[in-house]
């Protein structure tokens, strides 16, 4: 995509010293580097369900235990044991919301899992769906897109 | 593991890390070419800008902000001849300094945005063909089950745009028949005067002024505020990745308020087993966040403020999101971490998506 651009080369240098940085007037790059397979994932899940009424009385708000429940019931289902020992960590859950963190070699199989569960029952007549809201690797990006949609 | 294909809604995105160290701020002549200040500066529309502190730096910052207005802007309806007719050409555009960004999904929808003088058209193939304008195609090539898109982009500043010469009104034209329909738009003058009268009073426009939300004193355990003294030269660079990526992650986790950052957090390690990095120090936070259609030039404006006017061992994170670029909603990021305890030392994270 874009490059990064040195628009004022005299004021902006890259060293690579082991020196410590010293008091000094000029912006000055230490070091750079660029990451691009960090270790874990993160996405953003939402619960929906189809049948619900506006009125939303029936709506379950999550609770961490419960989330992780319907997690390792749609990996399991999905992928077997292989899938219901995948390390996932609760990151927030609220309302019928929750974010989590994941391996980032699992989250291809993590987010198909959570896409491909047919739903839970919950107290009898309606299905609970989970969908990927949004996942990434860098959990900041994700985080700054909320809400985007309020400024409209 | 088994292989998947990538997720439709997968932001992929690389990270560059820049560990560099502010100069001296002179009050009279701001720095606009180095980093940090042009990299923040270089973005285009900002959503979300969200600033951590240290509690006890809170007073500072609202002073600062006190001392400036909030960062207006406003929502109208306009039609594309709108935009490139009457008052509202001469005085916004082709006179003044404005940005403006309209509705729709960069990728599915035909958008339009107006910035730096250059107007850019992003349309499906039938918009294009009917609006008979010189573009390129958008987007990567042979990216599978997705029609061609395509770009116009025109200097809507320059003189020979203008009624009466052809590609100006071969503009007009295709705004007339291909994009008569009013869009809603998103408009940011960036001047400090507005024409008197405005021209988008008779559009009818919605103000809105984005006014930080503030979150005062959260509990939180905090990660070492410093980079490894190793983490400069080549050996260093794996700690630095290290040390960053794991920053980068404490400082999100604070920008989604999750518990697992909060002092008291007693998660079972079954369902959570995230540590914050670090020896167990706390301490108390504070998180403004501000929502709406930014200016980088005022992004810039705030993080000047904040580095000039805060003491200079106060640590503090300052990023800022760009709005959506892309069908998986891609966004552009830029996060910067001033050090605690080390003057003008600070780690910058550019997070852009891959087209």
């Amino acid at each position: 995509m874009s490059t990064e651009m040195d628009i004022d080369p005299p004021t902006t240098t890259t060293i690579t010293t082991t020196t410590k940085p010293t008091k000094s007037s000029k912006s000055q790059t230490l070091t750079q580097t660029t990451i691009r397979s960090p270790v874990f994932s993160y996405a953003h899940l939402s619960l929906v369900s189809p049948f619900l009424s506006s009125s939303s009385q029936n709506t379950p708000s999550l609770d961490t235990l419960t989330a992780r429940h319907y997690l390792t019931t749609a990996l399991r289902q999905f992928l077997g044991d292989t899938g219901a020992s995948l390390a996932i960590d609760m990151l927030l859950v609220k309302g019928t919301e929750c974010w989590v963190r994941v391996p980032r070699e699992d989250l291809a199989a993590f987010a198909a899992a959570v896409t491909a569960y047919p739903g839970q029952n919950v107290g009898g007549e309606e299905q609970m769906l989970m969908r990927v809201v949004g996942c990434g690797d860098w959990l900041g990006a994700l985080v700054g897109r909320e809400g985007e949609g309020r400024v409209w | 593991m088994l292989s998947f294909p990538t997720p439709s809604v997968y932001q992929s995105s690389k990270c560059f890390v820049t560990y560099g160290v502010m100069g001296h701020l002179d009050p009279n002549q701001p720095p606009t070419k180095s980093k940090p200040w042009s990299t923040v500066a270089g973005q285009d529309f900002i959503n979300r800008v969200e600033l951590i502190i240290p509690q006890d730096a809170f007073e500072v910052v609202r002073k600062i902000l006190n001392e400036k207005a909030a960062p207006e802007f406003q929502r109208v309806v306009m039609s594309l001849h709108d935009v490139l007719s009457g008052d509202f050409f001469t005085e916004c555009i082709k006179k003044g300094n404005v940005m403006m960004l309209s509705e729709g999904r960069k990728g599915i929808d035909n958008v339009f945005t107006f910035r730096n003088g250059i107007l850019t058209m992003l349309l499906d193939k039938e918009a294009y063909e009917r609006a008979g304008l010189v573009g390129k195609p958008d987007g990567v090539k042979g990216k599978r089950g997705l029609k061609p898109r395509w770009v116009v982009e025109i200097d809507l500043t320059s003189s020979s745009m203008v009624p009466g010469k052809k590609g100006f009104d071969r503009l007009i034209y295709a705004s007339k028949n291909a994009f008569n329909t009013p869009v809603t738009w998103l408009f940011c003058n960036l001047s400090s005067t507005i024409p008197n009268p405005d021209p988008l009073a008779p559009h009818s426009p919605t103000r809105c002024a984005a006014e930080p939300s503030v979150l005062e004193n959260l509990d939180a355990m905090l990660p070492t505020l410093k980079p490894p003294v190793d983490a400069i030269g080549p050996e260093g660079r794996e700690e630095l990745q290290y040390f960053s990526t794991e920053l980068y992650e404490w400082l999100s986790l604070v920008r989604l308020q999750s518990p697992r950052i909060q002092v008291g957090d007693q998660v079972d390690p079954y369902l959570c087993r995230y540590q914050v990095p670090g020896d167990g120090q706390q301490g108390k936070i504070c998180k403004l966040t501000w929502q709406g259609f930014l200016a980088p030039s005022w992004c810039r404006e705030i993080l000047l403020s904040l580095v000039a006017e805060l003491p200079s061992k106060t640590w503090f994170s300052f990023s800022t999101t760009t709005f959506s670029k892309g069908m998986a909603g891609d966004n552009s990021e830029i996060s910067l971490f001033r050090a605690q305890g080390a003057p003008g030392e600070y780690l910058m994270w550019e997070i852009k998506s891959h087209e």
